[in-house]
């Protein structure tokens, strides 16, 4: 494995560039990123319009969710790659299609994540927004986004780890990505199968475990901080006791 | 001040207001009582329109409040209201969550917000705790926060739902002496309470609920002598 690794660190990192096409993981983390930028503002859109209680753009939204979430994410692959063409006679090539299958599929995940997030919020503080005439947008943009994100992070990041691993299966579309650099490797050994994927299984499980282990990390900072508050609560009465 | 004219608001079916009319005086402070279910809260939920009605009126200064030109946010940003249970917002400190509303529904900038909502603090014996986190407050604390938030808007009348049954026993009394300081200061005021001890200190007059019936309206002198019916006179008893 060592070995391999010495041969082919810069394909696995980069791909060909600069002699031919960005690819490796240095692709496979610009595909996970772009995915995240684009389908997070679509995913907070899709959750509030859901919590908005308004029937007709809540419900074809939840049917449209529930319906992507039902689905094999290759579907999406599938109709992206051969469908775009169909209908608009246009071809996107690998990548562009695994991002735009990707982000449909994860606006829908996403979404999920936020719609907890924000129907976790206490009921009371919503309350107490109307009651000083806090209209909508301010409501939303100051008191229920930035606590229902915030209290989501750690499973945000998650699934970030999981955009990660869903950008591999670029490979049969031939989307130049980190599975994409490893078969290369492959065919140019052939005889070292183990070897060239043991070297990719051990790069997913070190990044997409890097990353988990952040949204751990931050989870448990989020716990303490509320306990830390929560025993803060003495505080004052010490203070009293003092003088 | 606030005039309710044969309010009636149902629940589905269940009626949870019926023809209530009543007024309640400018600086007054007027305390909602009765058994659990008899239609206080929704009473005084009513006045800044976090319950609709279904038949009647309600005027505010004359002014009735579904009157057009009259949005809901702007009635309800000059109508305090305080919860039992706060609704502070977690995410924010105490001054920021009491200059929310004076920037972002009054338009205030931020230096200008902040001086108001510092003061309306130290009024109410908070000025230390003003960059600290709901979380870090006392129950007694945060419902004190709570009522700076709902005064620094300089509202024509303060809606209190229970302002203390939410808290440990050793934390009403700062919650009330607050309350009734602004009664002192001639702030017009309904108070749903069972703290009956302070009613009687505090109020004006003393309303008392019944299946959703305003079933009697005395002065607060009238009301602890037992002159205001048999039903009024049960209940308290009772308590
Ligand atoms: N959102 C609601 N949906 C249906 N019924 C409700 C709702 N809110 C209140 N009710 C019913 O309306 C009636 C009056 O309720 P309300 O909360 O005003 O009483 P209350 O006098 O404040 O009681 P408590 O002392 O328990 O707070 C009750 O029968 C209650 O069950
Ligand atoms: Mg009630």
């Amino acid at each position: 494995m060592i070995e391999i690794i010495q041969k082919y660190w810069l394909l696995l990192l980069i791909g060909q560039y600069p002699h031919g096409p960005l690819g490796g993981l240095a692709m496979t983390l610009i595909i996970a990123l772009t995915v995240l930028v684009i389908s997070m503002p679509l995913a907070i859109a899709i959750a509030l319009a859901r919590t908005s209680g308004i029937a007709w753009l809540g419900r074809p939204l939840a049917l449209l969710v529930s319906l992507v979430r039902g689905l094999p994410f290759l579907m999406f692959v599938f109709w992206v790659y051969f469908g775009v063409p169909a209908l608009f006679g246009i071809s996107l090539g690998g990548t562009t299609t695994m991002i735009v299958a990707l982000t449909i599929y994860e606006a829908a995940y996403i979404s999920e994540i936020v719609r907890a997030g924000i129907e976790a919020i206490p009921k009371g503080q919503i309350e107490a927004a109307h009651a000083l005439g806090v209209r909508y947008g301010v409501r939303t943009l100051r008191i229920v986004l930035p606590q229902a994100l915030f209290n989501m992070l750690p499973s945000l990041i998650t699934q970030f780890a999981s955009i990660v691993k869903e950008t591999s299966i670029g490979y049969i579309i031939s989307a130049q990505e980190l599975t994409f650099a490893a078969t290369q490797a492959n065919n140019l050994e052939i005889t070292k199968p183990a070897a060239v994927f043991g070297v990719l299984a051990a790069g997913y499980y070190i990044l997409c475990g890097g990353i988990a282990g952040i949204a751990k990390m931050l989870e448990r900072r989020i716990l303490q901080q509320r306990q830390r508050a929560a025993a803060a609560e003495f505080v004052p009465l010490a203070a009293a006791v003092r003088t | 001040m606030i005039r309710f004219s044969e309010v009636s608001k149902f629940y589905g079916a269940l009626p949870a207001l019926r023809g209530v009319s009543g007024e309640v005086g400018a600086g007054e402070v007027t305390v909602v009582c009765g058994p659990s279910g008899s239609g206080k809260s929704t009473l005084i939920r009513t006045v800044n329109r976090l319950e609709p009605i279904n038949s009647g009126q309600i005027l505010i200064g004359g002014r009735d409040i579904h009157e057009r030109g009259w949005s809901v946010n702007a009635l309800r940003s000059g109508v305090g209201f305080v919860f039992q249970s706060f609704g502070l917002f977690q995410h924010l400190n105490a001054l920021d969550n009491v200059t929310l509303a004076l920037r972002h529904v009054r338009g205030l900038p931020r230096k200008e917000a902040e001086a108001l909502g510092l003061a309306q603090l130290e009024r109410l014996g908070l000025a230390e705790r003003a960059r600290q986190m709901p979380s870090a407050l006392s129950g007694g604390q945060q419902q004190r926060v709570a009522i700076a938030r709902a005064l620094v808007m300089k509202p024509a009348v303060l809606l209190l739902d229970e302002p203390t049954s939410a808290l440990d026993p050793e934390m009403v009394g700062e919650v009330l002496r607050a309350i009734e300081a602004l009664a002192a200061d001639g702030l017009t005021m309904m108070c749903v309470t069972h703290e009956m001890g302070f009613a009687q200190r505090v109020a004006d007059r003393i309303w008392f609920m019944e299946r959703g019936e305003l079933k009697a309206d005395a002065t607060t002198e009238q009301f602890f002598k037992g002159e205001a019916g048999a039903r009024a006179r049960e209940f308290l008893k009772q308590i």
